[in-house]
């Protein structure tokens, strides 16, 4: 996130939403059936990446932090000088918004009393792990190209 | 009851003529469920004689589902890893889950109070009320049913065996060779289609029993609304001094085996007796980690919030001073 000349998005916050982004990636490919397939659980020290409940769990304790991330984002945003967001600050806003909804939908059915129908949840399964590679897309993209979040111009004013 | 069903019913003839009379006046309960109540089946395991007419009208009904690989299967990477699943040459096997047989049978020899007794379990899946295989299927092929009945979609399922995985029973069985991995990349993702019990979903909802109740000579099985079911069992242990098992497995089940005998001595008599298959050990809820975990998100905006709120509040601090 290119926010460090803001002391608000300084270097921890910096260094927590990468941490933050690497395990949901790293957890949530670890929900689809691969890292036993290509072995990456018999490398020393992953074992645990094949365990689905384990993964699982790692998954939600990291969406913790994104949220409370996001949160603390928008309200900085909210209480400060809300710079506007670049095109392509936009475009990944949308998307983790995306991964969001659907993500919450993900965390709802899995409560014991809460029901979706099949193909809401068919939406929501495939939804979240399509935008999930897109949002990985467009981070290269942004992070080849050094697109920033805000319209370029506002840093150091 | 089709002829097919019939045929097969009248093949065991180690079912009863009173058994007979009784399966013969089917439909005899209404399988459907008022709206958003569960569904629960009650097997009485203590009256179960074991005559594999369940087994059998199982395999028949359903066959139309069972799947039809196509061969030879494509290669998939990495070799040593993705074994190839193929039940298709082994399709008579009913002693045991495979793609092609959704019910079995287990028989344990077991002694308890100074009795003795034969119990036959028939075994398929406990359509668990919050079902880890449904919720962590990623791609929403395995789902719950808002009649509380879990089935395998086999045009979506890829073959991950994920469901398996985290079934406490493991109960799902995979066949190599069908489904939609095929179409995409078969060497690289995917391994088939998983299958199992899907209590006869598309007979139920034509009103129908599921078929291996509906052909029971001795009515050992019954099927309808959860509360109901569960006051059935409850009756029916009573009445035993007996045992439940599926009522609070897995965080409940919609499957309750009412037994004579502790399912702890059964659970062990299986494993001395090596039968193959599912236990009938105590389980604890798969998903209450999760459930707990997802409780907790709701306190994350709350303390985005609060380090928000805190990181202002020092900023305004150094900017007075
Ligand atoms: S018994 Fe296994 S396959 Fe059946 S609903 Fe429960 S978790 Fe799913
Ligand atoms: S409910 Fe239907 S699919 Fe399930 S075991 Fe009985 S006959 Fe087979
Ligand atoms: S459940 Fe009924 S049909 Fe199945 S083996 Fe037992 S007695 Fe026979």
């Amino acid at each position: 996130m290119q926010l460090q000349n803001q002391p608000a998005f300084g270097r921890l916050y910096k260094w927590l939403w990468g941490l933050c982004i690497l395990g949901l990636v790293f957890t949530g490919f670890g929900q689809l059936p691969i890292y036993a397939r290509y072995g990456l659980s018999t490398l020393p020290g992953l074992k645990w990446s094949a365990d689905f409940y384990f993964t699982h769990a790692l998954h939600e304790a990291f969406a913790f932090l994104f949220i409370a991330l996001a949160v603390y984002a928008i309200v900085i945003w909210l209480f400060g000088r809300r710079p506007a967001l670049s095109m392509s600050g936009l475009l990944r806003l949308a998307i983790l918004a995306g991964i969001f909804a659907t993500g919450i939908v993900r965390v709802l059915k899995n409560f014991h009393n809460i029901h979706f129908s099949p193909d809401t949840l068919l939406v929501a399964d495939l939804g979240h792990l399509a935008l999930a590679v897109v949002f990985l897309v467009t981070i290269a993209i942004t992070a080849a190209l050094s697109r920033p979040w805000l319209k370029t111009g506002y840093y150091g004013q | 009851m089709s002829n097919i069903s019939r045929r097969s019913f009248l093949k065991k003839a180690a079912a009863s003529a009173g058994g007979l009379a009784l399966a013969a006046s089917a439909p005899r309960a209404v399988a459907a469920s008022p709206k958003g109540a569960e569904l629960a089946t009650v097997l009485d395991i203590g009256r179960c004689i074991g005559c594999g007419a369940c087994v059998d009208a199982c395999r028949t009904i359903n066959n139309f589902k069972f799947p039809r690989p196509e061969k030879p299967f494509p290669a998939m990477s990495p070799q040593d890893r993705v074994k190839v699943e193929d039940w298709s040459e082994k399709q008579n096997v009913d002693s045991r889950l495979t793609p092609y047989n959704w019910l079995f049978l287990q028989t344990v020899d077991v002694s308890y109070k100074g009795k003795d007794y034969l119990i036959h379990i028939p075994r398929r899946c406990m359509h668990c009320q919050n079902p880890p295989c449904a919720n962590l299927c990623p791609f929403g092929a395995a789902r719950k049913l808002e009649n509380g009945i879990t089935v395998i979609h086999p045009d979506i399922c890829f073959g991950g065996a994920k469901c398996k995985a985290v079934c406490p029973w493991k109960i799902p069985q995979r066949q190599t060779g069908v489904g939609l991995y095929l179409k995409m990349m078969p060497r690289f993702a995917g391994n088939g289609v998983l299958f199992k019990c899907d209590r006869c979903f598309d007979r139920i909802d034509k009103g129908k029993l599921p078929a291996c109740i509906e052909i029971c000579p001795e009515q050992i099985q019954h099927i309808g609304p959860r509360e109901a079911m569960l006051e059935k069992a409850r009756a029916i242990a009573k009445d035993y001094d007996g045992f439940i098992y599926g009522d609070t497995e897995n965080g409940g089940t919609n499957t309750f085996y009412v037994s004579p005998v502790p399912f702890e001595v059964l659970d062990r008599a299986l494993k001395e007796q090596a039968q193959p298959g599912p236990h009938l050990a105590s389980v604890k809820n798969s998903m209450a980690i999760s459930e707990n975990l997802g409780k907790a998100l709701l306190l994350a905006p709350l303390a985005g919030a609060l380090a928000a709120g805190a990181s202002i509040a020092g900023k305004l601090k150094n900017s007075r001073d």
